[in-house]
């Protein structure tokens, strides 16, 4: 009898270990940024900034200015053109943008732009100035509604803030073409 | 030995392993926090044995945000060798009345020809450039930054370095300000 219990001990002890074996969640898991909510128009608040995502639209094609040259530029999906405003800006920083899609893919900010306003690697948003941006992405089409923004502080996001903003009310624009000022 | 006395040995014994785990990053937190700031005499100030002079401070507003502008600061940094190795990651950072921080941005290579009397810009803040300046000689440095034009009057500019830290130096600036950017 006394050996029974021992081994049943120890067998309830090995399987609790191995359960926390099983379950031991991974580094990018257990340092995860705090997730921030917004819904439709709302002001998401982070730890470093505030932003609202103030309007989206889509369109085939993109005139652009880049490093002075103006430039055309296309695409096979569609290009989601969306506009942020950042406030109670806390010190200078630079933002990651990422288009969540509804299939929860996540879609890096197009790198076709660098060179013009839509490059966000070179812009730093500074407190108490107004911090408008517009950011845009390339998607396969049938990812952009159901889909949110996530903007977070460039570089290591770990036990930070980052926030999804559901996109704002109103119809989604679609054009054939988007000219950047127009 | 009654259950409390365990649980209070189990705790110190867990506050050990922490520190011990990382007592590097502990010892390394001061040479990243600017914990102990003192104002500099006027635009003067001394700090690990390196002299630091804000040269001028000079805004202006950008055309198409009037209410935003430029500040350009050049700082002189001059001492012995030995002491500026200790001005490695050397920082530069302006705080507001509310403790905003505003770092220098990269976007106006050319703030130096538009905001500089000489019409000169340099490289940023650093304590052993390529083209240091014989013994004695001052390293200057430029540093722009996008602020608020209400705020001109109200930036305090905290200097430091990573073997400063946690002391820093303070200057109170008083931009003078140009017709436009």
């Amino acid at each position: 009898m006394r050996l029974l219990r021992n081994l049943a001990i120890v067998l309830s002890g090995a399987a609790a270990l191995a359960g926390l074996q099983a379950t031991t969640p991974y580094f990018d898991d257990a340092f995860s940024p705090f997730v921030t909510r917004a819904r439709s128009a709302e002001l998401a608040h982070g730890r470093l900034f505030d932003a609202r995502f103030t309007e989206w639209r889509l369109a085939g094609h993109v005139g652009v200015t880049i490093n002075g040259a103006p430039t055309l530029r296309g695409t096979d999906g569609v290009f989601l053109i969306a506009g942020i405003e950042l406030s109670d800006v806390r010190q200078t920083l630079p933002i990651s943008a990422v288009w969540l899609g509804s299939s929860g893919r996540r879609y890096a900010a197009s790198a076709r732009f660098q060179g013009s306003d839509f490059a966000l690697e070179t812009r730093n948003f500074n407190p108490h100035v107004p911090n408008a941006a517009r950011i845009l992405f390339e998607l396969p089409r049938d990812e952009v509604v159901g889909g949110q923004l996530v903007l977070a502080v460039r570089g290591s996001s770990i036990l930070d803030s980052e926030l999804h903003l559901a996109p704002p009310p109103g119809k989604l624009v679609q054009q054939a073409f988007y000219e950047v000022g127009g | 030995m009654k259950t409390s006395g365990w649980l209070a040995i189990a705790a110190a014994l867990f506050a050990a392993a922490v520190a011990y785990d990382g007592r590097r990053d502990l010892l390394a937190l001061p040479q990243t926090r600017e914990w102990s700031a003192r104002p500099a005499d006027g635009e003067n100030g001394t700090l690990a044995g390196v002299n630091l002079r804000v040269v001028f401070a000079r805004a202006a507003p950008l055309p198409e945000q009037p209410d935003s502008a430029v500040l350009l600061v050049r700082l002189a940094l001059s001492g012995p060798q030995a002491a500026r190795k200790a001005w490695l990651d050397c920082s530069a950072t302006l705080i507001g009345p509310d403790g905003s921080r505003w770092l220098p941005v990269t976007g106006f290579y050319d703030a130096g020809a538009r905001l500089a009397p000489d019409g000169q810009s340099n490289l940023a803040c650093m304590p052993m450039p390529f083209n240091e300046p014989p013994e004695g000689g001052e390293i200057l440095s430029d540093q722009a930054y996008m602020v608020p034009v209400s705020l001109l009057g109200d930036l305090t500019l905290r200097v430091s370095a990573q073997g400063t830290r946690p002391e820093a130096l303070d200057f109170a600036l008083a931009p003078l300000m140009q017709p436009g950017f």
